[in-house]
């Protein structure tokens, strides 16, 4: 539940706030946010399975933004930015789509 | 869709697929099921110990406030494209000014020239100054007034709120332009403009895009056809080639708005460019007829289409 609070509350100062993102990390804001969104099903979906935690749930969200970051900045230093790009957001869509089906599930029973 | 770990058992048929079978059938963390096994074990530590609490709560807060900053940064329009639109408008408002300043001056100094040469031709052989001024006026090289024909083509509904799109189909087409002048032309034109862009032996009528060049210089609606010359000539030709019923069918289909009107006294200005393409020696002594002098519709040399040309495709829409 902290870190729902907790998350809730960085979402609200990150609108109230307005930070802006220093230039060398914004190749990194798509993916960085696609891989926090697989980490939010993620929890999402261990909650309606019953079996949530706050330290596996931070711990996934943390290491997937910073994963999925490093995985496009080596790609930018191979030269293949853009097609690791694409396999990080299918991987993680493939995932986001499961989840999002067993969270429809276990609300509308169907 | 289990958690279960699968029981061992022999190869898997789809074997070969073991990474897309993790990534559909396992999407959720396998760290929660650990975690709920540990917990169900009692072997978790205490959950209230307040630097761990402190530690969840601060870096939950964390998160939060980078992936809301990276989305909200993601939304907001790059500053850089802005600046470089910006920079853009001014160069084209800068270059714009530049050349209106440039035909400005194209203007005064061929009407310049052409006050030099009258004064320079006045004392010379009887027709030099008459031929001079009808090749001028054929050319287009000169600014003509006198009777004809004025043919207005209007985009429908011109004052559209600036938010809805008109179909592209729906406007004056090229081809409509250049049936028009063909058709004048052909009855006896001697100097047409369309939106005070003079008409030369070798000016272009096209589209690009969304705009209609003449001589490269984008006219907008309502296009101005002026004619000089016979008016009964230009309105018959008008009718017999088949440009009156165009006009019709495209103020019924399409609801472009035209009209041809006769006027008395019409004004057309001379072409802001005139190249010699071919400079020959004239004569000693010039004929007075003028029945060498180029004629508009001629084939032009180089590449150019000429508007007397092309016959203009159907508009059909």
């Amino acid at each position: 539940m902290i870190a729902v609070v907790g998350l809730v509350v960085g979402i609200v100062a990150g609108l109230v706030l307005q930070p802006t993102v220093p230039v060398y990390l914004q190749p990194y804001l798509p993916i960085a946010v696609v891989a926090a969104l697989d980490a939010l099903f993620g929890g999402l979906r261990a909650m309606l399975d019953g079996v949530f935690d706050d330290k596996v749930f931070l711990v996934s969200f943390l290491s997937n933004v910073v994963v999925a970051a490093l995985i496009v900045f080596l790609g930018d230093q191979l030269g293949v930015g853009s097609q690791l790009s694409t396999a990080v957001v299918v991987v993680l869509g493939i995932r986001i789509f499961s989840n999002a089906a067993s969270i429809r599930r276990h609300i509308f029973k169907a | 869709m289990t958690q279960d770990p699968p029981p061992v058992r022999r190869a898997r048929v789809d074997a070969s697929m073991t990474l897309l079978n993790e990534v559909m059938h396992r999407p959720l963390d396998p760290g929660y099921a650990e975690a709920a096994a540990r917990r169900a074990s009692g072997e978790a530590p205490s959950r209230t110990a307040p630097a761990r609490v402190l530690a969840l709560a601060v870096l939950a807060v964390v998160l939060g406030l980078i992936t809301t900053a990276a989305a909200v940064d993601l939304r907001a329009p790059q500053p850089d494209v802005i600046a470089a639109r910006d920079v853009l408008e001014d160069e084209i408002l800068a270059r714009q000014a530049d050349t209106d300043g440039l035909t400005d001056s194209s203007a005064r100094l061929s009407a310049e020239i052409e006050g030099l040469q009258e004064d320079a031709l006045e004392g010379a052989d009887g027709g030099v100054l008459a031929d001079v001024a009808q090749e001028g006026a054929v050319t287009g090289a000169r600014a003509v007034e006198g009777p004809g024909v004025v043919v207005t083509l209007a985009d429908p509904d011109t004052g559209l709120a600036p938010g809805e799109a008109v179909d592209p189909e729906s406007r004056v087409q090229d081809s409509d332009l250049q049936r028009v002048v063909n058709a004048l032309w052909a009855g006896g034109a001697e100097a047409v403009a369309i939106d005070d862009q003079r008409l030369g032996g070798l000016t272009a009528i096209r589209s690009a895009g969304d705009a209609i060049l003449v001589d490269l210089q984008p006219i907008t609606s309502p296009y101005r056809v002026v004619a000089i010359g016979d008016q009964d000539g230009m309105q018959a030709a008008l009718v017999r080639s088949g440009v009156s019923d165009l006009l019709r069918v495209l103020g019924s289909q399409y609801g472009i708005q035209s009209s041809v009107i006769d006027q008395s006294s019409l004004e057309t200005p001379g072409r802001a460019e005139t190249t010699l393409y071919f400079a020959t020696a004239t004569p000693a002594t010039v004929e007075s007829d003028s029945s060498t002098t180029t004629d508009p519709g001629a084939p032009a040399p180089g590449g150019q289409d000429a508007p007397g040309t092309e016959p203009g495709q159907e508009n059909a829409g």
